[in-house]
């Protein structure tokens, strides 16, 4: 992005302008999914981590006076810190739940759901905060996006009798996305998003338009995973501090006109 | 637009909406809870105190099948919300075997160390339930066969894995029904793997398994 001034309308074709960055972000995350799956009773430090650092299960602890976990609200604070620098990148590069949602909602464009629902995420990331202040519990966990996918299929593994809730909500997750618009757990439902795009209002890294090259095709508009950019209006991120950088809109533009930058 | 936030784009009504909605289904939530609290239920081994087991377990069910003897559940909505989705140990479908062999295959599986390993090395079968103790079993002895049909069955001793956990008692008198030997269980020594409710022939089982007297861990990283 760094000639953006210099190279004008003109379409700039270098090695780092063909790289598509969905492989780059399917392959981390597939690695990720199987890792998660893995069955077989190894836990090792690296993927307990994904659990480790979701604030959402060591700030209720606290806050139900239940235990403070001080390496996990550190982990928590570190990843809210991860949130100032890159967003909610941790959705669109790492978060299992919301890669089998890349794949179940491929090829869908076009949202019909009213943009006001995105706030349900904050209701529930409100009622999840309050609730172990007010009752000594915490209910976060249920939708927590690392632990809906094991959940669901451990009964498939052993026995159905456990069945239950856990691949209901799964189930919503996934048919959610299929039938409504990409992600769709993530921009209406997920409360570690929530969290996340609070500090991802002040990142240091995200998407911008470059004026001059966008020859206003929208493909950038119908590419997003989470519905945000707005070409038309602000020729630029509606929602910024939802963006999840998976970079499907650098992949889309033909003129190289949109793609992520170093804020100041 | 640079820094942009959806509570930028949010008009008034919509921010009270959703500070409102989440604070009523907070409140309804806590009265919920209340309600429906009950008794610990049976917890894997190495389980941590119940309100830090509560709050800190990621209800990831990973445990589930990473037990080899089929012996823990998902709970569902039968021991209330704060229950939902936590891992139980129910012995009618199986069993724990860590005393038997130390497997511990579920402590491993666990992603937020709800469950603690736990160190066996060097204890006799009859000193585990000092490390190791999720709950205790007891007779009915209405049901019981032995006690109730004064016939012979000893199940629960056969397959107990704990040495002195349960001992028998009677089979020493001459004549129909006074020859027949009776389990007694000592709470003390059983470590509550449930190996004696799974055994148990009777319906509804005559010996059951309760987590009354479970140690439980303080929580550590």
């Amino acid at each position: 992005m760094g000639d953006s001034a210099s190279a004008g309308p003109a379409i700039s074709r270098n090695f780092f302008s063909t790289i598509k960055f969905r492989y780059i972000r399917h392959i981390i995350q597939a690695q990720i999914l199987i890792l998660v799956l893995y069955a077989a009773a190894n836990y090792s430090l690296p993927i307990r981590l994904l659990w480790y650092v979701d604030p959402l299960l060591s700030i209720p602890a606290a806050l139900s006076g239940a235990v403070i976990a001080v390496p996990l609200l550190m982990l928590g604070a570190a990843m809210l810190a991860a949130g100032m620098a890159f967003g909610r990148a941790f959705c669109g590069w790492i978060c299992p739940l919301g890669f089998v949602q890349d794949l179940t909602s491929f090829g869908r464009k076009k949202s019909w759901m009213p943009e006001a629902s995105r706030y349900v995420k904050y209701a529930i990331l409100i009622a999840g905060l309050i609730m172990p202040v007010l009752a000594g519990w915490t209910f976060l966990e249920w939708v927590t996006p690392m632990s809906v996918l094991p959940r669901a299929l451990g009964p498939i593994w052993e026995s159905y009798d456990s069945l239950a809730l856990g691949v209901v909500v799964f189930l919503v997750a996934v048919f959610f996305a299929v039938v409504t618009e990409k992600r769709a757990w993530c921009r209406h439902i997920c409360p570690l998003g929530a969290i996340l795009s609070v500090p991802a209002s002040k990142k240091a890294i995200g998407i911008s338009v470059t004026e001059e090259r966008c020859i206003r095709c929208l493909k950038c508009e119908r590419s997003c995973t989470m519905g945000i950019i707005d070409i038309k209006g602000q020729l630029g991120l509606r929602w910024d501090s939802e963006c999840i950088l998976c970079l499907a809109c650098r992949d889309a533009c033909p003129t190289n006109a949109i793609g992520p930058v170093l804020r100041p | 637009m640079p820094g942009s936030t959806p509570f930028d784009a949010m008009t008034r009504r919509q921010f009270i909406t959703t500070v409102g909605a989440g604070a009523v289904v907070s409140i309804m939530g806590a009265s919920l809870a209340r309600t429906s609290a009950r008794d610990p239920v049976l917890r894997p081994p190495g389980a941590v105190d119940e309100e830090a087991f509560l709050s800190l377990c990621a209800r990831c069910g990973r445990c589930i099948p990473a037990c080899p003897n089929s012996a823990l559940r998902l709970q569902g909505l039968d021991n209330g919300l704060q229950n939902l989705m936590t891992p139980k140990l129910v012995p009618s479908k199986g069993y724990c075997i860590m005393p038997v062999n130390g497997c511990e295959n579920c402590i491993r599986a666990c992603p937020t160390k709800v469950l603690q390993p736990i160190s066996l090395e060097g204890l006799s079968s009859n000193q585990l339930s000092s490390r190791l103790k999720m709950g205790t079993a007891s007779v009915d002895t209405r049901i019981c066969i032995p006690y109730a049909l004064k016939q012979p069955c000893l199940a629960c001793k056969e397959i107990c894995p704990v040495e002195g956990a349960i001992t028998t008692k009677g089979g020493e008198g001459q004549g129909p029904g006074a020859a027949v030997r009776r389990p007694v269980f000592n709470n003390e020594v059983c470590v509550g793997c449930g190996a004696c409710e799974n055994a148990c022939p009777t319906a509804p089982k005559a010996v059951t398994v309760s987590s009354k007297g479970a140690k439980r861990t303080e929580w550590r990283a």
